[in-house]
């Protein structure tokens, strides 16, 4: 008797151990379709950052001679004001027409709704770092500069979220 | 009697043990199938997406006056020097209609062409393209179709597997907003 319910108990934890496998790999191969997707997005962000310019010092045709013309604070200057989150149903986002540099995206805040997903949250932070290792992040200006990406989906819980870089030099 | 009934008992109790066994063998077997179709499929998208993404980002790339020749939902026609030799090439984008990819199983599919002076080439023989529109974008994010007033591009892509698992397709989607640099 206890011989049968000892194997009926083995058996039981079997079977709910090998659903509960065959659950998180449909899970996974779920989820990798929306992580594509969030990389997707953040590829999308860091080629609207390439087209500004580097500093707010050079925009409209200016150059840097030095180190110090360098903005000192990494941020939107003036009427470069958002309210957060930019989000579009067109793609005409706000920092496309009102950002002009790149350290305007530091702060940045965007969420992107596609046709399959929707509530992709971006965050952009931008820091000074050492050109020569762009990991590296240095409190004082240099002419690189990194924009880090954070792509969070409701939909994707294996893993937190999903992160990009770039860095740009001048 | 008592140990015909113990018998009967442990062959009907057996009987069930098997066959959920069996059911999770088949759930097991379903799993991995569908996880290889699923695989294809992303595999398929990430591929594709890489080669448009590249052929995008180089529109106008040595190309004077009007880089996009034509552009609507389905296709669009640009100048760049893509081959790196320079000389100037007209490269295409367009899809054809379902009725093409009759090697395929799935009735949705279509091909994707990519044209480069006007030889086409296909791109996706057997990746399932399902869908692949474009949309066409102003400076300041205004939806345009005059190919001169365009700075970013917008394609979306879904794909299906050839095959099905019963009924079931597997599904991706994605979609980029491309900011060639010679649009700019």
């Amino acid at each position: 008797m206890f011989l049968t319910i000892g194997a009926m108990t083995l058996l039981s934890v079997f079977l709910i151990s090998a659903n509960r496998m065959i659950l998180d790999n449909k899970m996974v191969a779920a989820e990798s379709e929306y992580i594509i997707s969030a990389i997707s997005i953040g590829q999308t962000l860091i080629d609207e950052v390439k087209t500004k310019e580097f500093d707010e010092a050079v925009v409209g045709g200016g150059t840097i001679e030095s180190i110090p013309e360098l903005s000192l604070t990494l941020g939107p200057e003036g009427a470069e004001v958002i309210e957060f989150p930019d989000t579009s149903s067109t793609h005409a986002y706000l920092s496309k027409t009102l950002y002009d540099d790149v350290d305007d995206y530091n702060g940045y805040f965007r969420i992107v709704n596609t046709k399959r997903a929707e509530q992709y949250k971006v965050y952009a932070i931008v820091d000074y770092v050492k050109a020569s290792d762009p990991d590296m992040i240095i409190g004082a200006r240099t002419l690189c500069k990194k924009i880090s990406l954070v792509i969070k989906s409701p939909y994707i819980t294996q893993i937190p979220s999903v992160k990009l870089s770039y860095a740009f030099t001048y | 009697m008592h140990y015909l009934l113990e018998l009967v008992g442990s062959s009907i109790v057996g009987s069930f043990v098997f066959l959920m066994i069996l059911q999770l063998n088949t759930m097991i077997l379903e799993s991995n199938t569908t996880m290889g179709i699923e695989k294809i499929t992303q595999s398929n998208m990430t591929t594709l997406v890489e080669e448009i993404e590249y052929d995008f980002r180089k529109i106008g790339y040595g190309a004077t006056g009007q880089k996009i020749l034509t552009a609507d939902t389905t296709s669009i026609f640009y100048l760049c020097d893509i081959d790196l030799n320079g000389n100037v090439d007209t490269v295409g984008y367009t899809t054809s209609d379902t009725t093409v990819a009759v090697f395929s199983p799935n009735p949705k599919d279509i091909l994707l062409y990519r044209f480069v002076n006007g030889v086409p080439i296909t791109m996706t023989n057997n990746m399932g393209v399902t869908d692949f529109i474009l949309l066409y974008y102003t400076e300041n994010g205004t939806q345009t179709n005059n190919p001169a007033d365009v700075r970013y591009i917008k394609f979306m892509l879904s794909l299906e597997s050839q095959f099905a698992y019963g009924e079931e397709y597997s599904a991706s989607y994605i979609e980029r907003t491309i900011q060639p640099n010679n649009l700019r």
